[in-house]
C-alpha cells in the first residue's frame, strides 16, 4: 500500500494518453514506456540506463487474473560504453582497460529481485553483447492493474571476488532492447547468464568464471553443474584442448597422471545478500554440481578449481536443472 | 566551468557593438547610467549592458561602468574573472567610464590615496560616511562575511570575528564610494545583476536613497529585468520585500484575470516544466525530466523510492529542501534568522512526529556555500529516527523525489513553485517572488509555522486534500509568467543557454549587422518598464484587453 495524495494533479492537457502493449506482444523502442526513471528512452531500444536504479514501466493489455511471462534483452554496446566513460567522467582512453569487464544487472519487481544477467563486451560479439532476463509476473505483482514495473538495478554487498572484478557503475549505458510479454503458460526453467549467448543445455563461462543462477517459475532447488575448459599448455593441433576437455569429461586420466580435481562454488544470493562458498561433488564424467536453495536465487555464483588443472584454464562450462 | 568567448571573437564583436550602439543610443554628458560588470559570467554584463543601452534611447545619458573582483570573491565565489573582457565589452557599449572598483576599495582600505577620477568624481581621497541605516549596513556586511566564510552563521571563534571585521572594512569603503557616485553625479538609473552582498547590494541602498531606480536584470531566459522603484520602497524592508508584493499585485491585477484565455498557455509551461528545461528550477534543473503523469505511476515509483531511500511509503513524506545555507542571508521577509535556523527548528520538530516521514534534502551546489559541514551535522543528530532520512538531493532522481513528497517545505526556494504546479502543497517560511499569488502557504512567524505544519500534517494523515484546483491552476499560470510574460526573447542578448563562448558573440554581431534594431523587443519592453514604472519587463502590454492581449500574445485559438 502506498499512501496517495489527494490534491495530486500531475497530469497537463498537453499528455498523450499512455501507450498499451497487446499481451502477447513485443516492444524494441521507448515510446511504449508509461513510466521510466534513472534510464533514457529509446528510439532503437526500450531505454538505457544510467547510473542508479532504473525502473520501467509499461501499460499491458492482458487479463487480470492470468500471470505473465516477461522477457527483457539487455545489452552493451559502444554506446553502453561511452555512456559509462562518461558516468565515470572518465576521458581519453582511461577506460579501455576496464570497459571489457563483466556487468551483472538486476532484475527486479517491487522491489524483489526476481532474476539477473551478466553483460560483457567479448571480442567477436559484433556491435552488441545481448543476454535475456525472462520473469513471471503473478497478478498480485501489478498492485496498479495493468502497469508492468521492473526496475534494473546493480547487485549490492557484493563480496570482494565479485567487486574487484565487475565493471564499476556497470548499470550506466546498459540498454533495454526488447520487453516481451506472453501469457505464462508453460513452466519456467532455471537458467544461466553468463555472459555467453545463452544455450539450454551447456552454457560457456567467459575467463572472468561468472555466472547468474535464474529461478524456475515453479520453485525449488537447483542443481548447477558446471565443469572446466581447458587448454594444454604445449602448442598442439587446435582439436586437443577439447580433446583434453573430453577425457576429463568422461573422467579419463590425461597423461601424466593428475591430482584430482576438486572444485568450489562461491555463492553470492541477489536476493538477500549473503555470500556462502558450497564444495562441488565431483561426478565421473568430470562435471561438479552444487545444490542451491531455491531461496538464494537469482544468484551470482564463482566456480574454483581447487587443484592444479591438467593445462591451462580458459573458463567453465555450465548448466542448471531444477531438484524435483 | 563554462567555456569563454575566444579573444578573437571577443574583439571582433566588440567592433560590431561598439558601431552599433553609437547609433542606437543617446549620450547626456550631464546624466550617466551606472552599471555593474561584477559578475565573471559575461552573460550578466551583456545584459546589464544592454538593459542600459536600451533606456539610453529614451534617456539620453552616458554610461559608467564599475567592475573588479577583490581577491575573496576569486577564492569563495567565482572561478574565473577577467577584467580586462568585462572592460573591453562595456568600452564596446559605450561606456564613458569603465573602472575597477574593487581596486579602489582595495587602495581605500589600505589606507593608500591613490588618485582616481571617475567621471569626474575623485574616489581616491576623504570620502564622507555613507547615509546607509546602521541596521541594513549590519545586514549586508553580516551576510557577505557568512557567505565568505561558508557558512550559516558566524559565530564567537577567532576567524568569524576576523571575518566579519575584514568584510565591515571593505563594505565602509564600497558604502562611501557608491555614495560618492551618487552624491556628485545625476544617475538615471543603476542596472545590476545583484542586489545583494557588500558589492552589489551597497550600490543598489545608495542608488534608491538617492531616488535612482534599480534595473535588476536576471540570469536566465531571454531577457528577465525587475524594477525597483525608489518611490515603492518601504523603510526597514529588504528591496526584494517589495518586489514580491508587487509581483502579486501584477499577477493579481493583470494575469489571473485573464487565466481563460492563458489556460493553454499555462498547461504547455506545465508540461513543458517537467523537462526542467530553464529557471525558475533552480532546483535540480538539469537531468531527465519528470515522467510521471497519474496517481498509478507515481504508486509505483514511490514504493521504489520508498525502498532506496528506507521510508514506508503507506506513511505521507515531508520533503525538506536545505537552502543553500550562505546564500544571500536575509535578503527578503523570513520568519527565522537564517536558513539554518530553520532547518535545524524542522529537523528537531520533526523528530516527535513519528506518524509521518521526514526527508531531508541537501542542496546539490551546498559545496559552493557551505564549508562547515552544516547539513552533515545536523543529520548527526537524528541517526536514530528511522523516519527522519538526510540525503543530497542529487541522491535521488527527481521522478522520486515527486512520488515521495506529499509536502515540500522551504524558506524561499523554487520547489514551492515547481511542486504545487503538480499539486503537492508547499510551505514557506520566507517570501520569494511567487509567495503571494495564491499557491503555496507563507508562515511569517515561528509560531506561526509550526502551527501550520501541524495542521498541514493533520491534513495529510486525514487524506484531505491541502491544495485546491485553482491554486494549482495558479501555480501553472505563474510558471507561464515567469517564462513567458515576464521574459523578453532577444537578439540582443540571446537566451542564456546559448552559453557565452564565440556561438554568443556571433550570434549576438549577426544580429547588431543584419537586424534593424526599432521594436526590438529589448527595446520595446524596457521602455514600456520605465515609462510606467513596471515591476518587471512584459513581453507584452498587459494593459490591453482581452482580445488585443490574445493578438499580442498570438495564443493558439481558433480564428
Amino acid at each position: 500500500m502506498t499512501y496517495h495524495l489527494e490534491s495530486l494533479h500531475l497530469g497537463t492537457d498537453f499528455d498523450q494518453p499512455p501507450a498499451v502493449l497487446p499481451v502477447p506482444g513485443a516492444t524494441r523502442n521507448g515510446d511504449a514506456l508509461a513510466l521510466l526513471d534513472g534510464a533514457g528512452r529509446g528510439g532503437r531500444f526500450v531505454a538505457r540506463a544510467a547510473v542508479g536504479p532504473a525502473l520501467v514501466g509499461l501499460r499491458v493489455d492482458a487479463p487480470r487474473d492470468v500471470p505473465l511471462r516477461v522477457a527483457l534483452t539487455l545489452g552493451v554496446d559502444d554506446a553502453a560504453i561511452g555512456a559509462w566513460a562518461r558516468a565515470r567522467a572518465l576521458e581519453g582512453d582511461d577506460h579501455l582497460r576496464e570497459e571489457r569487464r563483466p556487468r551483472v544487472v538486476v532484475v527486479g519487481v517491487n522491489g524483489v529481485p526476481r532474476a539477473g544477467v551478466v553483460l560483457q563486451r567479448l571480442a567477436g560479439d559484433g556491435s552488441s553483447s545481448k543476454q535475456r532476463a525472462v520473469l513471471v509476473l503473478e497478478p498480485g505483482d501489478l498492485p496498479n492493474g495493468d502497469l508492468l514495473t521492473v526496475s534494473l538495478e546493480q547487485p549490492g554487498g557484493l563480496p570482494g571476488w565479485a567487486a574487484e572484478d565487475l565493471l564499476e557503475d556497470g548499470l550506466a549505458g546498459v540498454s533495454l532492447d526488447r520487453v516481451k510479454v506472453d501469457v505464462h503458460e508453460e513452466p519456467l526453467r532455471p537458467s544461466l547468464s553468463t555472459g555467453r549467448a545463452q544455450q539450454p543445455q551447456q552454457t560457456p563461462f567467459p575467463a572472468s568464471g561468472m555466472a547468474v543462477v535464474n529461478p524456475a517459475s515453479l520453485g525449488g532447488d537447483l542443481r548447477l553443474r558446471v565443469w572446466p575448459r581447458l587448454r594444454q599448455e604445449q602448442a598442439r593441433p587446435r582439436s586437443l584442448p577439447f580433446r583434453a576437455v573430453s577425457r576429463l569429461r568422461r573422467g579419463t586420466p590425461s597423461a601424466p597422471a593428475a591430482p584430482e580435481p576438486a572444485v568450489e562454488v562461491d555463492v553470492h544470493s541477489l536476493v538477500d545478500g549473503s555470500t556462502t562458498t558450497l564444495p562441488a561433488d565431483r561426478h565421473g564424467d568430470g562435471t561438479f554440481t552444487v545444490r542451491l536453495a531455491a531461496a538464494s536465487v537469482p544468484a551470482l555464483v564463482r566456480p574454483r578449481l581447487l587443484t592444479e588443472p591438467d593445462g591451462v584454464l580458459t573458463g567453465w562450462s555450465a548448466r542448471v536443472r531444477r531438484l524435483t | 566551468m563554462p567555456s569563454q568567448p575566444s579573444q578573437s571573437a571577443l574583439r571582433s564583436f566588440s567592433n560590431v557593438a561598439s558601431t552599433f550602439w553609437e547609433k542606437n543610443t543617446l549620450g547626456s554628458p550631464r546624466r550617466v547610467i551606472l552599471v555593474e560588470a561584477m559578475a565573471q559570467d559575461l552573460r550578466y554584463t551583456l545584459r546589464n549592458l544592454t538593459v542600459a543601452n536600451a533606456l539610453r534611447r529614451i534617456e539620453p545619458a552616458e554610461l559608467v561602468v564599475y567592475s573588479g573582483a577583490d581577491e575573496e570573491w576569486n577564492q569563495v565565489v567565482w572561478a574565473y574573472f577577467s577584467l580586462e573582457d568585462q572592460l573591453r565589452l562595456a568600452n564596446a557599449y559605450g561606456a564613458r567610464d569603465a573602472f575597477d572598483i574593487h581596486a579602489v576599495v582595495d587602495d581605500r582600505v589600505a589606507g593608500r590615496t591613490t588618485p582616481v577620477t571617475v567621471a569626474g568624481v575623485e574616489l581616491g581621497g576623504e570620502l564622507p560616511e555613507s547615509g546607509i541605516s546602521p541596521d541594513r549596513f549590519e545586514q549586508i556586511v553580516y551576510a557577505t562575511a557568512c557567505r565568505m566564510a561558508k557558512v550559516a552563521r558566524l559565530d564567537d571563534t577567532e576567524e568569524h570575528r576576523a571575518k566579519r571585521l575584514q568584510v565591515e572594512a571593505r563594505s565602509r569603503e564600497f558604502a562611501r564610494v557608491y555614495e560618492a557616485l551618487f552624491e556628485n553625479l545625476d544617475v538615471v538609473a543603476l542596472v545590476s545583476s545583484h542586489v545583494d552582498y557588500n558589492n552589489f547590494g551597497l550600490a543598489v541602498e545608495s542608488a534608491l536613497r538617492h531616488d535612482v531606480p534599480v534595473l535588476f536584470a536576471q540570469p536566465t531566459g531571454g531577457l528577465k529585468v525587475y524594477g525597483l522603484w525608489p518611490d515603492q520602497q518601504q523603510p526597514g524592508r529588504p528591496v526584494r520585500a517589495v518586489l514580491t508584493e508587487e509581483v502579486a499585485a501584477f499577477f493579481e491585477s493583470h494575469v489571473w484575470r485573464h487565466r481563460d484565455l492563458l489556460r493553454r498557455s499555462a498547461e504547455l509551461s506545465a508540461w513543458r516544466a517537467r523537462s526542467a528545461l530553464g529557471r525558475p528550477a533552480w532546483w535540480r534543473w538539469q537531468g531527465p525530466r519528470v515522467q510521471l503523469h497519474g496517481a498509478e505511476e507515481r504508486a509505483e515509483m514511490r514504493r521504489h523510492a520508498a525502498r532506496i531511500t528506507g521510508l514506508d511509503a503507506a506513511k505521507p513524506t515531508v520533503s525538506v529542501f536545505n537552502h543553500a545555507v550562505s546564500d544571500a542571508l536575509g535578503t527578503n521577509m523570513e520568519a527565522f534568522p537564517d536558513l539554518g535556523a530553520w532547518f535545524e527548528a524542522t529537523a528537531e520538530h520533526a523528530r516527535g512526529r513519528r506518524d509521518v516521514n521526514w526527508l531531508f534534502l541537501d542542496h546539490p551546489r551546498q559545496y559552493l556555500y557551505d564549508g562547515s559541514g552544516f547539513f552533515d551535522r545536523v543529520a548527526e543528530r537524528y541517526v536514530d529516527e528511522p523516519h527522519m532520512r538526510f540525503m543530497a538531493s542529487l541522491d535521488l532522481t527527481k521522478n522520486m523525489l515527486v512520488a515521495l513528497s506529499d509536502l515540500v517545505l522551504t524558506v524561499r526556494g523554487s520547489v514551492a513553485n515547481e511542486y504545487p504546479v503538480l499539486g503537492i502543497p508547499a510551505i514557506q517560511t520566507g517570501w520569494s517572488e511567487w509567495s503571494h499569488c495564491g499557491f503555496t502557504t507563507v508562515c511569517d512567524t515561528v509560531d506561526d509555522y509550526f502551527s501550520e505544519l501541524d495542521a498541514h500534517l493533520k491534513g495529510l494523515l486525514a487524506g484531505d486534500a491541502l491544495m485546491t484546483p485553482e491554486q494549482v491552476d495558479r501555480a501553472r499560470l505563474w510558471t507561464w509568467f515567469y517564462r513567458a510574460a515576464t521574459d523578453v526573447p532577444s537578439g540582443l542578448v540571446q537566451q542564456w543557454q546559448v552559453g557565452q563562448d564565440d556561438t554568443l558573440f556571433d550570434l549576438l554581431s549577426t544580429n547588431m549587422l543584419h537586424v534593424e534594431s526599432d521594436a526590438d523587443p529589448a527595446f520595446a519592453a524596457v521602455r514600456r518598464l520605465w515609462r510606467r514604472r513596471d515591476p518587471f519587463l512584459t513581453r507584452v502590454d498587459w494593459t490591453l484587453d482581452a482580445e488585443r492581449l490574445a493578438d499580442s500574445l498570438a495564443v493558439v485559438s481558433p480564428s
